[in-house]
């Protein structure tokens, strides 16, 4: 609140209290009447401060310094520095840099690359934390190095930053940071890493066809930029799927440069990879500099990737997870109708490629038996599937088995929404649930917390909503291990999963207390021993440091048919073939896997619990010997007239038809009408899922049957992406960090076809497809821009107005823009220091940057602002209780004499001599004396109190005072003296008390009495004041 | 109304009687602390996770490491004196630290299965020990204490849950003890003490203390899992008062015994679970200074809670 408002309303506040006094307190007379008033403003102004939150300011003494250091990929070309590398060299020099600071001052590090992050809090001392091995990424994030560093300071200190980099920053707001730490007179100094790779050659770019013909040749060239000083004789090489296609030397010129290669016509479709590389040689020489000689930055320079697809033909690919060899039948039955797949086109599950782009060269995909997680398909592969259906009008078939569809942990995943079936069961079937309990312990791993989640949210996601979850984690306050979610249905999941975002993972002892609650229950929720699932599961993760359970509770486990599976994260022990020995033991023990160890490669670990979590879903498997009816749909599928449905079938996987009006299901089986066949077309592409096996275990009639080929190859065939687009091109135009999209549209009559409204998907190299809206720009002519700011494959499809399969084309980003800069950006350095009030500095000079660093003078003052509402609080009451103390309390201006006179007569009585004080009292008794004598008559009206009684006089002091007992009680103000007096000696003062039976009225009525007068006295003042 | 003397008089004469009263009540023993010091991070006087305390007599500070594995030499006031760091501790930091009659530092260098020796500066005087059940050998240390006679006593987790004695040589005189719940087995005796000629262990994962001669014969056994008087949840630290009292540093209940070592009668308890002065989260130890002031570790908040005998 501003002071002016403040003030204001303390006067306003003090206004009615002076007005209210005046009526009020007429009778305190003025002294105490205007005392109490300003003891009531002091108050109010006391109340008023603590309301406006007043705060009292520190001045700072310390100076505190943060060094920003940049620890980006580019840094790699920085080439001067003292000692061996660049990270030693700048670490030595923040180490002497903290040596030679004043003892006092604080000094923290920051490093930087894509993230920031604190390498060292502020301290008297440096103390660096262990380097993160955590990825730098492909960028340098200048402006999130100084949000952390201002983030990071103490408040009581005058500030400082010191940015060390090479100034190519390529993400976040440094305009908005650089102003951020101005407005906080925060001034960067900057100590710039500088390099100039006027020696290097960049291979910008390998433009390659992303489409041709099988046997159709075509060129490919290799855009080259060379610097002014480069050595630019080298070797050039073209490399297809790794191998040495074409090899040339050549002489660059400085600038761009393009060479060019004619490649052969090549028989084999598919996706094919090409890599050119540079290799320089050395001064004089005529072999190339060998690998380890040239510095990463070259290396990562000096290649450069692209991809062609090669079509011709049908193109399938098989992922084949069918144990005993049994998808042979399938291979089989294709083959029979002419469309064969090839060896190198049945893969297993590890081998399906992560990436969209590469999918491109098939027709249809086949996935036999594949689960997901562990063992089958990982998250990318999900991605790229589900883009390579949707977004780029792939055909995929998912046939069934053990290991497919919800008994394969499909449920939640990405291709599940591509998919015409569901993978949770019906509402109206009741089939055995699953119990899974996720036991978590913290490890101590990089973002284990967020690990643990992961881990849990993927469990949760993967079983049935019918299925029971439950969730153990180590509680410290009750000391054992607690339900964050105990036992229960899943449902939607939803509340499990907010359970596991609010998991605190503790230090878990012993997994004998966590496996008794897991198996016993705890705190009134029931453990797996008294659940009625038929698969009960149990998932651990820890680092296998808590001691191990007893041989009794394992048995009790086995006895109620509870399985358990370990997961070691960052083991401290591995004795037992790489694990801990009582993970594995208790895998080994409950019938489970132990899986691990989990070291640098936690993203597995979701896989890893998908594939636990699917354990509890072994009763979606339907199995009957004697076989389950199919039955063949009124609506059956255009595609598969005339082919024969199979006969009876003695298993298939439950799950549950997509409500969704494009959904055809031509086959059903069993009483309850489950899929067994359904077909759709999801978004570009179309899908179709075989619920039952294509082998000899459920359909061993059927894979002998005349129909099977058939059924198999039409299938296949009516899935298969149409003939390509050929009403729309698409151009891909890198311009820096960001690409061009341009696609000229033409109609029938191969004229400009304006006024469409057209999208694209561009999928980037994470496999997350993006929307692009394009905007016509000239007639025919549409363009949009997309980020390519990562390394890796950009792909982006285009349908056309028309549908059909969509128009592709795809781009290569060879480099990160980390290494697209060959010099470093001084001016940007420049820059970050003079809008600071900063100053860029020679590098390594320590005992120069510490003068300037730690140089007070040359930093604004800081005050830290200090709370003082809760110190007012006592001083408020006092004034309260003065208050209360002026009013109540009778007093004028000479009580303070008075009462000091006291005090000082009570120290002195406590201090002064026996002599001094029989002195004093003798001095006071003779002066008492003299005062009383001198009064003359004015004593005789004493005696008409008459109440007064003489005390005995055994003492000649005692005789004395007979003489004057009637004075006694006539001057009140004289027996204060007198008792004060001769007679302070002892209990004698009591003899010279009025004896009285009730001594106390007589005073109240003298007391009341005096009031009433001085009452009377006040009001005809009053009136005689009134006009 | 009674004169002023007498009205000073009684003020004296109650004031006195007040006084001492609240005196009296001021000097029992406190379940506030009386200080707290330490706080989070990595630089002096800033702890992550520590897990080992150690009182020195003869400077009269404070050893505590980490889990970022510094030791740090501190102060009763938590002021860093000196600080230095495990050769090694990817693979995990130390649980258990003692000082040696020779004024060495004994670190029990728990994932790397070995003791490692400094000086009170920091200077590695020697290290023994490496991975294995055999003698001489050790899975997971957790803790060191000496006897009378100079003897080493070592113990261990991990299935292989024991205490090994060494001579000043280094050679094993005997082995302690087994892995299991019997009297004389331990599971994870995660701290242990010497007074008096017999050995106390807390044997963490059975909820209880044993008493053993030093020769191993299980003297008595008292504790057993619960959060009554008395009872123990993991206890973790275990070390002596000067009145002979044991001292016993409970992870599962985030308290403090103090313990008639004869009886294993409870006689003061201090915390409970939470974060606030005079409450604990994953005490881990606990040392006491001469004067009998206790010093618990209170690793789950980063810090060391002093309390008045």
């Amino acid at each position: 609140m501003p002071a002016a408002y403040v003030l204001g309303l303390w006067i306003a506040l003090c206004a009615v209290v002076v007005w209210l006094a005046a009526g009020s307190m007429q009778g305190l007379g003025p002294l105490r009447k205007w005392t109490a008033v300003g003891l009531r403003c002091l108050c109010l102004l006391l109340i008023v401060l603590m309301i406006a939150g007043v705060r009292v300011t520190r001045p700072s003494k310390t100076v505190e310094v943060i060094v920003l250091k940049d620890v980006s990929r580019s840094t790699s070309q920085v080439d001067k520095f003292p000692g061996a590398s660049l990270p030693t060299a700048l670490q030595t020099y923040i180490e002497q840099l903290a040596t030679a600071k004043p003892a006092d001052d604080r000094i923290g590090v920051v490093s930087f690359a894509s993230n920031a992050q604190i390498d060292a809090i502020p301290g008297t001392t440096l103390y660096t934390s262990p380097p993160s091995a955590k990825d730098p990424g492909n960028g340098t994030d200048i402006a999130q190095a100084i949000q952390l560093g201002l983030a990071t300071f103490s408040s009581d200190s005058r500030r400082r930053l010191v940015l060390i980099s090479d100034g190519n920053e390529n993400a976040g707001d440094l305009e908005a940071a650089m102003d951020l730490a101005a407005a906080q007179k925060v001034p960067i100094d900057v100590i710039p890493l500088e390099y100039s790779n006027t020696t290097g050659v960049v291979l910008e770019r390998l433009n390659a066809p992303l489409y041709r013909k099988t046997g159709e040749p075509f060129g490919v060239e290799v855009m080259m930029r060379a610097g002014v000083e480069a050595n630019r004789r080298g070797r050039l090489t073209l490399l297809h799927e790794g191998n040495i296609m074409a090899q040339r030397d050549v002489t660059l010129q400085p600038g761009l440069n393009v060479e060019r290669f004619v490649v052969a016509p090549m028989a084999a479709a598919g996706v094919h990879e090409f890599k050119a590389q540079f290799e320089p040689f050395t001064s004089g020489a005529a072999t190339p500099v060998r690998p380890g000689a040239v510095s990463p930055a070259m290396l990562a320079a000096g290649s450069a990737t692209a991809f062609t697809v090669l079509q011709g033909g049908s193109s399938v690919l098989l992922v084949d997870n069918v144990p005993n060899d049994g998808a042979q039948f399938l291979v089989n039955a294709l083959a029979h109708e002419r469309i064969v797949i090839p060896g190198v086109n049945r893969i297993t599950p590890d081998k399906l490629p992560s990436e969209a782009l590469r999918l491109q060269a098939y027709d249809c995909i086949i996935l036999a038996n594949v689960p997901r997680g562990s063992g089958g398909l990982d998250a990318a592969q999900d991605r790229a599937l589900a883009s390579y259906v949707h977004d780029l009008g792939g055909g995929l078939l998912v046939v069934g088995g053990e290991d497919a569809f919800g008994a394969g942990g499909w449920q939640g995943s990405e291709l599940e929404k591509v998919l015409p079936l569901e993978m949770e069961v019906p509402a109206r079937r009741e089939i055995p649930k699953g119990a899974l309990v996720l036991a978590m312990h913290s490890c101590e791993m990089p973002d284990g917390n967020y690990w643990g989640e992961q881990c849990g949210i993927k469990a949760i996601e993967a079983i049935g909503e019918r299925d029971d979850i439950g969730i153990l984690s180590y509680d410290y306050r009750s000391g054992g291990s607690q339900w964050d979610f105990p036992l229960a249905q899943r449902a939607d999941g939803s509340a499990a999963i907010s359970a596991v975002k609010n998991m605190k993972l503790g230090d878990m002892p012993s997994f004998q207390d966590m496996l008794e609650a897991a198996l016993n229950g705890r705190a009134g929720h029931p453990g797996l021993k008294d659940s009625n699932a038929r698969q009960k599961h149990i998932i651990v993760i820890s680092d296998g440091d808590p001691a191990g359970p007893s041989e009794d509770l394992m048995a009790a486990c086995r006895a109620a048919k509870v399985t358990l599976s370990t997961v070691s994260v960052y083991p401290h022990d591995r004795s037992d073939r790489n694990l801990p020995p009582t993970m594995r033991k208790m895998a080994e023990s409950l019938g489970g896997k132990s899986y691990g160890p989990i070291d640098s490669n936690p993203n597995q670990l979701p896989q890893i619990f998908i594939k636990e979590a699917t354990v509890v879903r072994r009763s979606l498997i339907q199995e009957e010997p004697k076989g389950f009816a199919v039955k063949q749909s009124p609506t059956f599928d255009e595609a598969l007239k005339g082919v024969a449905a199979p006969g009876a079938l003695t298993g298939y996987v439950l799950t549950s038809l997509r409500k969704d009006g494009l959904v055809d299901m031509p086959l059903s089986i069993g009483n309850s009408n489950d899929p067994l066949l359904a077909i759709w077309q999801a978004g570009l592409g179309r899908s179709a899922c075989y619920t039952s096996d294509a082998r000899n275990k459920w359909g061993s009639n059927w894979v002998l049957s005349s129909g099977f080929s058939k059924f198999w190859a039409q299938l296949v065939r009516s899935l298969a992406w149409p003939a390509t687009s050929t009403d729309m091109d698409i151009r891909i135009d890198p311009q820096g960090d960001r690409a061009k999209i341009v696609v000229e549209a033409l109609d029938a009559n191969q004229a400009f076809n304006s006024g469409l409204a057209l999208s694209a998907t561009a999928i980037g190299p994470d496999g997350r497809p993006h929307a692009v809206r394009l905007s016509q720009t000239a007639p025919g002519v549409y363009e949009a821009t997309m980020d390519t700011g990562s390394p890796g494959n950009y792909i982006v499809s285009v349908s056309g107005p028309g549908g059909g399969r969509p128009a592709v084309a795809g781009l290569s980003v060879n480099s990160s823009a980390e290494f697209r800069d060959t010099k470093s950006n001084m001016t940007r350095l420049q820059t970050i220091a003079d809008r600071t009030g900063g100053k860029v500095m020679t590098p390594y000079e320590v005992p120069v940057h510490a003068a300037r660093f730690f140089d007070r003078t040359l930093l604004p003052d800081v005050s830290s602002p200090l709370p003082i509402a809760d110190s007012l609080f006592p001083l408020l009451l006092a004034l309260l209780l003065l208050d209360i103390a002026c009013r109540r309390l009778a007093w004028d201006a000479q009580t303070p004499g008075r009462m000091l006179a006291k005090v000082g007569a009570f120290v002195r009585s406590y201090t002064a001599t026996v002599p001094q004080l029989e002195q004093a009292q003798s001095d006071q008794a003779v002066a008492t004396l003299r005062t009383v004598r001198g009064r003359g008559g004015s004593v005789s009206q004493g005696p008409a109190l008459g109440t007064v009684q003489p005390p005995a006089a055994t003492t000649g002091a005692g005789t004395a005072k007979a003489r004057f007992e009637a004075a006694e009680g006539t001057t009140p103000a004289d027996i204060g003296a007198w008792a004060g007096g001769a007679a302070s000696g002892g209990d004698k003062a009591g003899a010279a008390k009025p004896k009285s039976d009730n001594p106390g009225a007589m005073e109240d009525q003298s007391a009341v009495s005096g009031l009433a007068a001085a009452k009377r006295r006040a009001q005809e003042r009053m009136k005689g004041d009134q006009p | 109304m009674l004169p002023p003397r007498k009205v000073v008089r009684h003020f004296l004469l109650f004031g006195t009687v007040f006084g001492s009263a609240f005196g009296v009540i001021g000097c029992r023993p406190s379940d506030e602390p009386s200080s707290v010091f330490l706080e989070t991070g990595a630089g002096p006087g800033q702890v992550v996770y520590p897990r080992v305390i150690e009182y020195s007599a003869s400077d009269d500070t404070l050893f505590v490491v980490d889990r970022m594995a510094r030791i740090q030499h501190l102060t009763k006031a938590g002021k860093c004196l000196a600080a230095w760091r495990m050769p090694e501790f990817e693979a995990g930091k130390p649980v258990g630290a003692s000082l040696g009659p020779d004024g060495n530092l004994y670190v029990a260098d728990t994932h790397y299965h070995r003791v490692i020796v400094y000086t009170p500066t920091g200077a590695e005087v020697r290290r023994f020990g490496s991975r294995g059940t055999g003698t001489g050998e050790f899975i997971y240390p957790t803790d060191i204490a000496f006897d009378a006679a100079g003897l080493c006593y070592v113990s261990e987790y991990g299935d292989n849950d024991r205490i090994q004695v060494f001579d000043a040589t280094g050679r094993v005189v005997r082995t302690i003890g087994s892995a299991g719940s019997a009297a004389g087995q331990f599971i994870r005796p995660q701290s242990i003490a010497i007074r008096d000629g017999l050995l106390y262990v807390a044997d963490s994962c059975n909820h209880r203390v044993q008493v053993l001669t030093l020769e191993g014969v299980v003297v008595r056994v008292f504790g057993g899992s619960g959060d009554g008087p008395g009872e123990f949840r993991f206890p973790y630290g275990l070390t002596f008062n000067p009145a002979g009292n044991l001292v016993i540093t409970e992870f599962g209940n985030n308290r403090v015994q103090v313990i008639d070592a004869a009886t294993g009668k409870n006689l003061r308890t201090l915390g409970h679970a939470g974060h606030e002065p005079g409450e604990f989260a994953y005490p881990w130890a606990a040392a006491c200074d001469g004067r009998g002031d206790l010093f618990v570790l209170d690793s789950g908040n980063n810090r060391i809670q002093s309390f008045s005998p």
